[in-house]
């Protein structure tokens, strides 16, 4: 973490809520960690608290990840976006991979690997800033 | 049976073109021939040259009329009917002719120059036939030049007949046989071909359809294991990535615990310290929240495991007497945990008779149409199971409140290979196999018509012989 500078704000979009736990309690000393159960709840949390980072689960009921993502990207483009999923070789994702609307990690996730992909994305969400 | 028929229908009609070619030839054959003869009735027989004129082109007439009848619409027995008559007819006005002659050698032979020309048609090839009307007539022509008078015209006549038949006989006869062994030669050769491709064809297609009725198990089993692995991957995080932190947690609590045993009572102050930077009720709270998703996610492992295991139970080739209603709960809840939001799934399973079956297999029955179900409600919709008892046989139906099946649709649902999802989203196998499946228990499925709106599959399955039901294998006590 630079000095000086805040923490960086994440927020974890997973409808299984023993994993968006997880995610908090991992990083709740590097991150400020906020969680929503749905794409509905990430969307209007983004309104009212802007973030740096999305890390969002692929599969939910409803608006899906990928879509979420997208109306990430439109609303704030700067705010880094990370997808995690199961089924990394699906068409839409590998698609969404090579278009650049989500960095792709699969599940179950590994600390270490996360943290250095998402430091990733939110230097480069800062250089993009 | 069909296949004789059809034998049958074919001969005829290739009977049918034949033998109407061949009318119309020999109809223009003696409809030409038996008038050419009128010269030489007026050399040979001067007092009949009138009358043998008449019957002459009273059977040209009746040529001209049977060859008029072949051109038009005819069936087999029609066109037979009207060669018939023209031999008859025409035969009977030169008939007539004979009793009356005084040349009667001369007559004979041309009678029978001309009958053996008509034979000569239906079994000659075209120009080998025409060829030997042209030489006896020339032949007859030539002898008329040069004999003086028709005192010994008929013993000319048949001299020649016989001279020039014989070769063209022996001619006729080895050309005759030798195109119908060669195009029998031909045809045999032809079949041979054909059934060699055939028989390629028939090994590529038992390939296919061997690679494909593979890829269709893989495909259902590809969809129940993505269905699985989602399952257990969210647990699997959570035991993965909740350890670290409950370890740390438990070595900080571990060294306060080491420095509590050696400490001495002035220690207590940095004890106390140590304890409030800790924080001992978030640290409290925070191993009870992690220990608990740990526990709740050993849990769904288990479950899930439990659901794999009564949904393969059986996969055996054996067969048992077993409770239909068993694979259809283990089937739903494992659909179940993957159904998309909006969809529904209500079981009504009633209590029914035990059926003979390969659990396993059923299973995939049962996996099949219900997952079939869920693809067509698409966003939104219910499905409901059912089981029932129906005289002697179990009922099973999975119905939908889909698109439900176009009628035109219906008749190939159950044939191999055919899909109406888009290329690569199904092989065109789950239903077929369901098919087959069903058959060897003796069963059938099929779709009820009168369903609407959606679809609804019934299967029904014979009840066991003897009804043996778990209960009543326990011993009474």
């Amino acid at each position: 973490m630079e000095a000086g500078s805040r923490r960086a704000r994440v927020l974890v979009v997973d409808d299984d809520a023993p994993n968006a736990r997880t995610f908090r309690r991992v990083f709740r000393e590097r991150y400020e960690v906020l969680t929503a159960l749905s794409g509905a709840e990430a969307l209007a949390l983004l309104e009212r608290d802007p973030v740096d980072a999305a890390v969002v689960d692929y599969s939910m009921p409803g608006m899906d990840g990928l879509a979420l993502l997208r109306q990430i990207e439109r609303r704030s483009p700067a705010v880094a976006r990370l997808l995690l999923t199961g089924y990394g070789d699906l068409p839409e994702i590998l698609e969404a991979r090579r278009t650049g609307l989500a960095t792709v990690l699969s599940k179950p996730w590994d600390r270490d690997e996360l943290e250095l992909v998402l430091e990733g994305a939110l230097a480069a969400g800062r250089r993009g800033r | 049976m069909t296949a004789a028929l059809d034998a049958r229908s074919a001969w005829a009609s290739e009977c049918l073109e034949r033998e109407r070619r061949e009318g119309l030839v020999a109809a223009l054959y003696t409809g030409l021939l038996i008038p050419a003869w009128i010269p030489l009735d007026a050399l040979m027989e001067p007092a009949r040259a009138r009358q043998f004129a008449f019957l002459r082109l009273l059977a040209a007439g009746v040529s001209a009329a049977v060859f008029l009848r072949l051109r038009g619409p005819r069936t087999l027995a029609g066109v037979r009917a009207a060669n018939a008559a023209n031999f008859a007819l025409t035969g009977l006005c030169v008939g007539l002719m004979l009793p009356q002659v005084e040349h009667f050698q001369a007559y004979v032979v041309g009678y029978s120059l001309f009958l053996w020309g008509a034979g000569a048609l239906f079994t000659w090839p075209m120009w080998l036939a025409a060829g030997t009307a042209l030489a006896h007539v020339s032949v007859l022509a030539a002898l008329l030049a040069l004999s003086g008078g028709v005192r010994h015209l008929d013993d000319l006549l048949s001299g020649g007949f016989y001279l020039v038949t014989t070769a063209c006989m022996v001619l006729g006869f080895v050309a005759a046989r030798r195109r119908t062994l060669r195009r029998a030669f031909q045809a045999s050769l032809d079949l041979a071909q054909r059934n060699r491709e055939l028989e390629a064809t028939l090994g590529t297609l038992r390939d296919t359809q061997a690679r494909l009725v593979a890829s269709e198990k893989l495909s259902a089993l590809g969809r129940l294991l993505a269905g699985l692995s989602h399952e257990i991957n969210n647990p699997v995080n959570v035991l993965q990535n909740n350890l670290e932190p409950v370890r740390q947690h438990v070595a900080s609590l571990l060294d306060l615990a080491r420095r509590l045993e050696r400490a001495r009572p002035g220690d207590l102050p940095a004890l106390q310290a140590r304890c409030r930077e800790l924080d001992l009720a978030f640290v409290g709270e925070d191993l009870a929240d992690a220990t608990g998703i740990l526990r709740s996610a050993v849990d769904r492992i288990r479950q899930v495991h439990r659901d794999l295991r009564a949904f393969i139970r059986g996969d055996a080739p054996e067969s048992v007497v077993s409770d239909p209603n068993e694979g259809l709960r283990a089937t739903l809840a494992l659909i179940g945990r993957r159904l998309p939001a909006g969809i529904r799934i209500d079981a009504d399973l009633g209590q029914v008779r035990p059926v003979r079956m390969q659990p396993g297999q059923l299973n995939q029955v049962w996996h099949n149409l219900v997952q079939n179900a869920v693809d067509a409600v698409g966003a939104g919709g219910v499905i409901t199971v059912r089981s029932r008892d129906v005289g002697e046989e179990v009922e099973v139906s999975v119905a939908d409140t889909g698109p439900g099946v176009p009628a035109e649709v219906l008749p190939r649902l159950f044939e191999p290979f055919f899909t109406t999802k888009g290329v690569g989203a199904g092989t065109g196998l789950g239903l077929a196999t369901c098919y087959q499946i069903v058959e060897r228990h003796a069963g059938h499925i099929a779709v009820d018509g009168t369903w609407a709106p959606g679809a609804r599959f019934v299967v029904r399955l014979p009840a066991a012989a003897a009804p043996v039901s778990r209960s009543e294998r326990l011993p009474v006590p």
